[in-house]
């Protein structure tokens, strides 16, 4: 997992390539938590994320929670196929989680 | 046993029947998700049950095709042609096991090993499925021994709905096992609503990534008993709390209309003691509001306990539309005795109103309308229970067109309309071949090649329409494609060629387009395996006018060709007119009738033995049938002249006397009578006697011939 990140408008946006899944879950977390923790509002784009399981979808609510335990302005963009999928099987309505963003 | 195979092969027929269908809609529409879900459904069914009545065989094989269809849902596999023609070949591959299911060593085994690797490679070449999936490929020949074995609960049909609630240890990763997977398998097995909880996730610092945090409460109605939801988390039994409730009967629910409130939800789930709700009732708000403000349980707790309400009420719903729709599976055989003995009443009452009328008994007479009444509805309505939407022909077809079309290299479109136009099942069912061989001619030789197609100014792609519609007591069938037509010249040369015509006859168009009927006509340069060899169109004129049906084409050089097949809704009742030749009563379908004219013996003398009538204009030949039949007896004064329209051309059936319109239920001839050509059955009239039916179209050929060849 690869995550690319650019300042557009103030923003942080962190573009996410590869498995979101638990062989990658601490790697990934290792890279995002001092994201979650710096006052710099985030975008998480999951265009290009292949396979998503049950720890990527969990490290997805944690980053939702985060949101609002720091009060932080945090979107997520776009969502690969693979992501919606497992959103979907996780109960979750992909919709909802993308509020400011649209499905890929 | 056996009967439980044969209900499970009737099924899985129809399950290919609606795959194949599923299929070639998918290949048309790759992103439709419903499409890949009823492909999925299809072969998860005929697997699982497949397992469960024996047939183990087709349980394994369909097992990958299952699982690459598993993954097509989860967008991990996209739809592709290649995907497509691989699963229509392990269709066609499962529904020759079915043929076969008593001689499975008639199966090849090296096309059933290529099918499953070629599935397989699918798998393999999943990026996303990594190492997990690899052990589940290598896991496969386990599954069977580890198949839970099918018991009596399996079986139950009865639905009901079970609360589940599933909270991972927080291991569970550790083991590589990934939660979704189960969720997937809870939903396969029924309707479902899945309620993810996060409160166990922690502050972001304390998170661990690799433990699981997660929970879920899956409400689910399914047919399936508990042991088989238990079965789903066999894995992980040591890994995660699992709890598996059965919350309700749907049964119970529809004798008990009343909804399951919030709060006795709660109390239920153990989630609230009934104090804490009484206390909290004591306010004015919404029980929902009044809870969460109150804070004896938290929001997410008030939210999913609202969406097992929903969830519930909704399951009710559902049952309520499935009870309203439901069916009876009824064996064919036992539809055709029914419509034998609607038939028997039908002729029992007729010879009844005839003893009413004949003793002029007015009470027996009021008794007898009111039985002829109830017996005409009877009638209809077990005719209508015969009656099936063309459309089951029209799918198998879109296969075809399909196939031979990629075949050829041509482009070919379908479309087809009125699909839901209804026919008597036998009428289908013998439809099938017929409408095969017009639509392997249009394909072979009427859609030209896209490069042909182009360079006369059409769209590459040629279209074939199949259109269904009622017209009175029949149903109208239009075959059409916009391909090169049929040269009504080209006909006339070949039947010069070989004889049918001779070279200075004066043919129109339309009379040279019936010769494609005649046997061994063929106007096709070249033979294929598809079509061409003039064996054919004549053979399909005669299984259309077996079933009482018309056949007619038209068509034009470079435009296209339409065939218009004309069959009647029924093949066991129709409306006839009742003759009589001395004291022998025929019946002649009424549907090929246009008028009754009157022949004197002045007029007779006048047609000098040519048996040709001249009326309001036109030359029609008639044929005497006491003569045909070689019936004694004297010949009445004025004779009747039924004219009757066979494939555009009118011709009069002299009888004596016309006695009416009658219904008329056929009764098959004995094989004794098979060779009697001018006969097509029989009936039973009113006073008893018998009736013969006349076959119009057999008692014209040898005048058709005639004139065509004059």
């Amino acid at each position: 997992m690869a995550i690319e990140k650019e300042s557009i408008n103030g923003r942080l946006v962190c573009k996410f390539s590869g498995d979101l899944n638990i062989w990658e879950a601490g790697n990934i977390w290792q890279d995002i938590l001092p994201l979650l923790c710096a006052p710099e509002p985030l975008t998480f784009d999951l265009a290009e994320v292949g396979e998503c399981d049950g720890a990527g979808v969990q490290i997805l609510c944690q980053i939702q929670n985060a949101s609002t335990a720091h009060s932080k302005s945090i979107e997520i963009a776009t969502l690969s196929q693979p992501v919606t999928a497992a959103l979907q099987q996780a109960g979750l309505d992909p919709n909802l989680f993308t509020e400011h963003g649209e499905e890929s | 046993m056996d009967t439980q195979k044969e209900a499970y092969k009737v099924e899985a027929y129809e399950l290919l029947s609606e795959l194949e269908t599923s299929l070639l809609e998918l290949e048309a529409s790759p992103d439709d998700f419903e499409l890949v879900d009823r492909v999925f459904r299809a072969m998860h069914t005929i697997k699982g049950s497949g397992a469960m009545f024996g047939f183990d065989d087709i349980a394994e094989f369909t097992h990958d095709v299952e699982t690459v269809f598993d993954l097509v849902r989860d967008g991990q596999i996209p739809v592709s042609t290649h995907l497509v023609n691989l699963a229509l070949q392990a269709r066609d591959h499962i529904k020759l096991m079915l043929d076969l299911s008593d001689q499975t060593d008639a199966i090849d085994q090296n096309e059933t090993r290529d099918i499953i690797d070629a599935f397989r490679a699918f798998l393999e070449d999943t990026p996303e499925q990594g190492e997990d999936e690899e052990q589940e490929i290598i896991a496969l020949p386990q599954e069977k021994s580890e198949k839970p074995k099918p018991s009596k609960k399996d079986a139950q049909t009865e639905e009901n709905i079970y609360r589940i609630r599933f909270a991972p240890h927080e291991d569970l990763f550790h083991t590589g096992t990934n939660p979704l997977n189960l969720l997937a398998e809870l939903q396969g097995l029924g309707h479902s609503k899945i309620i993810l909880h996060t409160e166990r996730l922690p502050a972001a610092e304390d998170y661990q990534p690799e433990a699981c945090y997660l929970y879920w409460d899956i409400l689910l109605t399914t047919e399936k008993s508990i042991d088989t939801i238990k079965d789903v988390f066999i894995f992980v039994e040591d890994a995660c709390d699992l709890s598996i409730e059965m919350i309700d009967t749907l049964s119970d629910l529809m004798t008990d209309p009343k909804n399951k409130r919030l709060g006795e939800i709660l109390v239920e789930r153990g989630d609230l003691t009934p104090d804490l709700i009484d206390t909290a009732l004591s306010g004015q708000k919404r029980i929902g509001e009044i809870l969460t403000d109150s804070k004896v349980v938290s929001k997410e707790k008030v939210d999913t306990a609202l969406a097992e309400q929903t969830f519930v009420q909704e399951s009710r719903k559902r049952h309520e539309q499935k009870a309203s729709a439901t069916s009876v599976r009824v064996a064919a055989e036992k539809l055709d005795t029914l419509v034998n003995l609607v038939g028997e009443l039908v002729t029992v009452q007729a010879r009844l109103s005839q003893k009413a009328i004949t003793d002029r008994d007015s009470e027996l007479l009021s008794i007898t309308e009111v039985v002829e009444r109830l017996t005409a509805e009877l009638r209809d309505n077990t005719l209508s229970i015969r009656m099936l939407p063309i459309d089951v022909s029209f799918s198998k077809l879109r296969r075809l067109v399909r196939d031979l079309s990629n075949e050829l290299g041509k482009d070919i479109l379908l479309k087809t309309e009125g699909g839901d136009t209804e026919l008597d099942k036998t009428v289908i069912e013998q439809l099938n071949d017929p409408l095969v061989h017009i639509l392997r001619n249009s394909i072979d030789h009427g859609i030209e090649m896209p490069e042909q197609r182009q360079a006369a100014g059409k769209p590459e792609q040629g279209v074939i329409r199949l259109k269904a519609e009622h017209s009175g007591a029949n149903v109208l069938i239009h075959i059409s494609d916009d391909g090169s037509g049929i040269d009504a010249q080209t006909i006339r040369k070949k039947a010069i060629e070989k004889g049918l015509l001779s070279s200075e006859a004066e043919r129109s168009d339309k009379e040279l387009l019936q010769m494609i009927f005649l046997p061994g006509f063929s106007t096709a340069g070249s033979v294929t395996n598809v079509s061409g060899r003039g064996v054919g169109m004549d053979v399909v004129k005669s299984s259309i006018e077996n079933l009482r049906g018309t056949i007619d084409i038209q068509s034009q050089k470079g435009a296209g060709t339409t065939i218009t097949l004309k069959l009647p809704l029924t093949l066991a009742i129709i409306d006839g007119l009742l003759v009589e030749i001395d004291t022998e009563k025929y019946v002649l379908p009424l549907a090929a009738i246009e008028e009754c004219v009157e022949l004197t013996q002045e007029t007779l003398a006048d047609t000098h033995g040519r048996n040709i009538l001249n009326i309001r204009g036109e030359i029609v030949p008639f044929i005497p049938l006491r003569e045909r039949f070689a019936i004694e007896g004297e010949r009445p004064s004025i004779e009747q002249v039924v004219i009757n329209s066979v494939d555009g051309q009118r011709v009069g059936i002299v009888v004596d006397r016309v006695i009416g319109e009658h219904q008329i239920v056929i009764k098959t001839m004995n094989s004794l009578y098979k060779n009697v050509e001018e006969i097509s059955g029989a009936t039973i009239l009113g006073d008893g006697t018998v009736a013969l039916i006349l076959d119009i179209q057999k008692l014209l050929k040898d005048i058709s011939v005639e004139s065509l060849a004059a």
